[in-house]
């Protein structure tokens, strides 16, 4: 009996070795394909004209692929963006009768999106956030369809690509208007302390300090700030920020080992931070209040600004009934100006199309996109309510007034993207780092050193030159 | 083959479910923490203690670890003292100490993510307690830890009351009678025969209170996110911020050093009562 016992022990082991070996070689299949995809490529001469005349035969290629056998699309949803894409998920099965399934990842929906990702899982479209890390996280140039040559590429307004776009190629596409990030006021308490908007309109962080000592001495509170939810306070840095990184190199100097996070031109962002504390301009509990604290208090007029993303004003118009403009304003902010930031995430409605190794999903997949951006795109529209982010469509007409009064802000005052969109390397938690600062147990040059070691770490695994 | 011989082979799907589930992601945790696994990578490279000497040199580990063990300590005399006080009241069954039991019990049935959230409604800047007592217990560095540990020790008192009680009422009542006989009062009998008596219990309870106090997440996850400024950080919410970094080599070495120290802590101590235990 012992013996055998000892025979059906090995034999376990030996069989659980082999289901793990052989699930790892299934997995490692569209990889070593894409691996000799590679080598052809490497082994091609790499001239750009001979690399011109490859694309129409790609193409071809791509043409003798049928849609026929596939039957479903899975899309990979973040749960805080837009529920619009069901919509588009049933107008798609209608014309093709490819059923769309919409998964919604659980939060926290970049890690478990990545930790998904590093175990060679993919969907057909993926919702994932914008900017040049984002798509160096999840290896675009290796794991995303390049949609170069779709036709919403050359439809698509203003820079608005540059954000799903990596060296030349564009990944993805956007379909809703981008978040702005500013201040959001309440107009209520700025009259009672004697302020008139627009003309009042700080300028710059100096501003921004005459403001809020007006606002303090009239006994109101200037600002809400909302450190229970750390994430929270790292919109003053990226306010602070945006001037910096839209019109000078410091994110390929970051990028590059060129300059680290305890430059002088990001220091002064965490200390700005710091002084709003410590010189009494935000609530007491700063340490534990929320982002829906920010809301209620700017709505109630128990608070004079919150420096939010788009979100905020959102969650108070769905909140309350009616227009909520003639109480809740918005301005943009930055370093010496208004520079407004434009926050291209998840939210935007992003679709990218990963490699999935199986060219009649890939195939559908695109269709799917191409669809979403030309016979579905007005339905989407009227139901966010968004401008229009490529040509040949409208906005809706009946458009919420504070919203109109944000966006308006876009033809008065330049705009950028944030800082860490211009960022490859990841730079650690940062709202922690931040938490830390406001409560006096981190110094500003403190939080860049810490964010530059793991910046540091970070760059040497993507393998970055100049680390 | 005789029949005895079956049964061998019967166990096999129960093994392969144990070490797939179970086993191998035990060893998957020791493995990755030598290693460079990264989301901006595709190859998973050894580099030795290379994770582990980075999280030492930082150092926010240690503080982390720090505020790990005072919650996993308080949570573990706490929990068992107020267990053992409650345990000695409700000994006896009767209606009121079968209520008692069940509203002590409901809260183990409530999510930790809710519970958290519940009482962070209560202990936050526009909560109860603030209201009352003019202190913001969450954003408080001082009290938020303990804030959070009260909450635990509310959610889970609950399974290690039954167990006491079933302990003391496994307490043969005929020793009991004979103390009493001889002059023995209350506190004597509670110190010199209960006590020593329901060693068992006291060994699962103590054992079990540490290790859900180290392993900690879901409650302060939902009552502060590791908050005020980091001062209740303990390492599972450490792993979880460094997980979205995207660098998960590095991140599993914490679950691992976590691991590594229930296991240097719980060990001994379950060793050193397993001894002191008395048996009938």
């Amino acid at each position: 009996m012992k013996k055998y016992l000892i025979i059906l022990l090995v034999l376990v082991f030996s069989i659980s070795i082999l289901g793990i070996g052989v699930g790892c070689k299934e997995e490692a299949a569209p990889e070593e394909e894409e691996a000799v995809e590679e080598t052809a490529e490497e082994e091609a001469p790499a001239e750009e004209e001979e690399e011109a005349e490859e694309a129409p035969a790609e193409e071809e290629a791509a043409e003798e692929v049928s849609m026929e056998s596939v039957e479903k699309l899975t899309v990979w949803y973040n749960p805080d963006a837009p529920k619009e894409i069901n919509m588009l998920a049933d107008g798609f099965q209608e014309k093709t009768g490819i059923e769309v399934e919409v998964v919604t990842i659980p939060a926290p929906f970049p890690s478990t999106v990545l930790t998904k990702w590093a175990a060679d899982e993919r969907p057909d479209i993926l919702n994932w956030h914008t900017g040049v890390n984002r798509l160096y996280e999840v290896r675009a140039e290796e794991t995303l369809q390049d949609l170069s040559d779709m036709e919403f590429v050359d439809k698509t307004l203003n820079n608005y690509l540059d954000a799903t776009s990596l060296d030349g190629k564009c990944y993805g596409t956007m379909l809703v208007e981008p978040v702005l990030i500013g201040v959001w006021y309440n107009k209520e308490v700025f009259e009672r302390a004697g302020i008139n908007m627009p003309a009042d309109t700080p300028v710059g962080y100096d501003g921004l300090l005459e403001l809020m000592k007006k606002l303090k001495d009239a006994g109101e509170v200037p600002m809400y700030s909302g450190g229970g939810d750390t994430w929270t306070l790292q919109i003053i840095p990226i306010l602070m920020l945006t001037e910096v990184f839209n019109n000078t190199d410091i994110g390929n100097e970051l990028n590059t080992n060129q300059t680290t996070y305890t430059d002088e031109r990001i220091v002064q962002a965490f200390e700005k931070l710091k002084e709003i504390h410590d010189m009494g301009y935000v609530n007491d509990d700063f340490l534990s209040a929320t982002f829906v604290d920010q809301q209620e208090k700017l709505w109630n007029g128990d608070a004079a600004m919150v420096p939010q993303v788009g979100a905020l004003g959102n969650a108070i118009f769905a909140n309350q009934e009616g227009d909520i403009s003639d109480v809740i304003g918005y301005f943009p902010l930055s370093e010496t100006g208004n520079m407004n930031v434009l926050s291209f995430s998840t939210g935007n409605i992003t679709m990218y199309a990963p490699k999935t190794g199986d060219p009649a999903q890939e195939l559908a997949a695109r269709e799917f996109i191409k669809y979403a951006t030309s016979e579905g795109y007005q339905a989407v529209l009227d139901s966010t309510g968004s401008q229009p982010m490529l040509e040949g469509f409208t906005g809706p007409a009946d458009r919420p007034q504070y919203k109109v009064e944000a966006y308006g802000t876009l033809d008065d005052y330049p705009s950028g993207q944030g800082w860490n969109s211009f960022v490859i390397p990841s730079y650690g938690p940062l709202p922690a780092y931040l938490s830390e600062l406001v409560a006096g147990t981190k110094t500003a040059e403190e939080v860049g050193a810490a964010m530059q070691l793991d910046h540091e770490a970070s760059a040497k695994e993507i393998g970055l030159e100049g680390f | 083959m005789k029949e005895r011989d079956y049964k061998g082979f019967l166990i096999i799907p129960a093994l392969l479910f144990v070490f797939t589930f179970y086993l191998l992601p035990n060893i998957l945790n020791f493995i990755y923490a030598f290693t460079d696994w990264s989301v901006f990578k595709t190859e998973i490279n050894f580099v030795g203690i290379q994770n582990f000497i980075e999280l030492s040199q930082r150092g926010e580990i240690w503080k982390d670890l720090l505020i790990t063990l005072e919650y996993g300590l308080l949570v573990m005399i706490l929990i068992n003292l107020t267990n053992l006080v409650l345990a000695l009241a409700l000994e006896r069954t009767c209606l009121f100490s079968r209520i008692m039991r069940t509203v002590f019990f409901i809260p183990v049935l409530i999510a930790p993510l809710a519970a958290g959230y519940i009482f962070k409604g209560f202990f936050g800047s526009s909560g109860i307690v603030a209201d009352i007592f003019n202190i913001n217990l969450l954003g408080s560095m001082r009290y938020a830890l303990f804030a959070t540990i009260f909450v635990h020790i509310w959610k889970f008192m609950g399974v290690g009351l039954l167990v006491y009680i079933a302990g003391l009422n496994s307490v043969p009542e005929d020793l009991i009678e004979y103390a009493r006989i001889e002059g023995a009062n209350e506190f004597q009998i509670i110190k010199n025969i209960k006590i020593p008596l329901i060693g068992p219990s006291l060994t699962f309870n103590i054992a079990l209170s540490m290790i859900g106090g180290l392993k900690v997440f879901d409650t302060v996850l939902a009552m502060t996110q590791g908050g005020p400024a980091r001062s209740t950080e303990v390492l599972n919410i450490f792993i979880l911020q460094n997980f979205a970094t995207g660098r998960l080599g590095y991140t599993t070495a914490v679950s691992l050093i976590l691991f590594l120290v229930i296991f240097i802590i719980a060990i001994p101590v379950i060793i050193f009562l397993r001894k002191r235990e008395v048996e009938l």
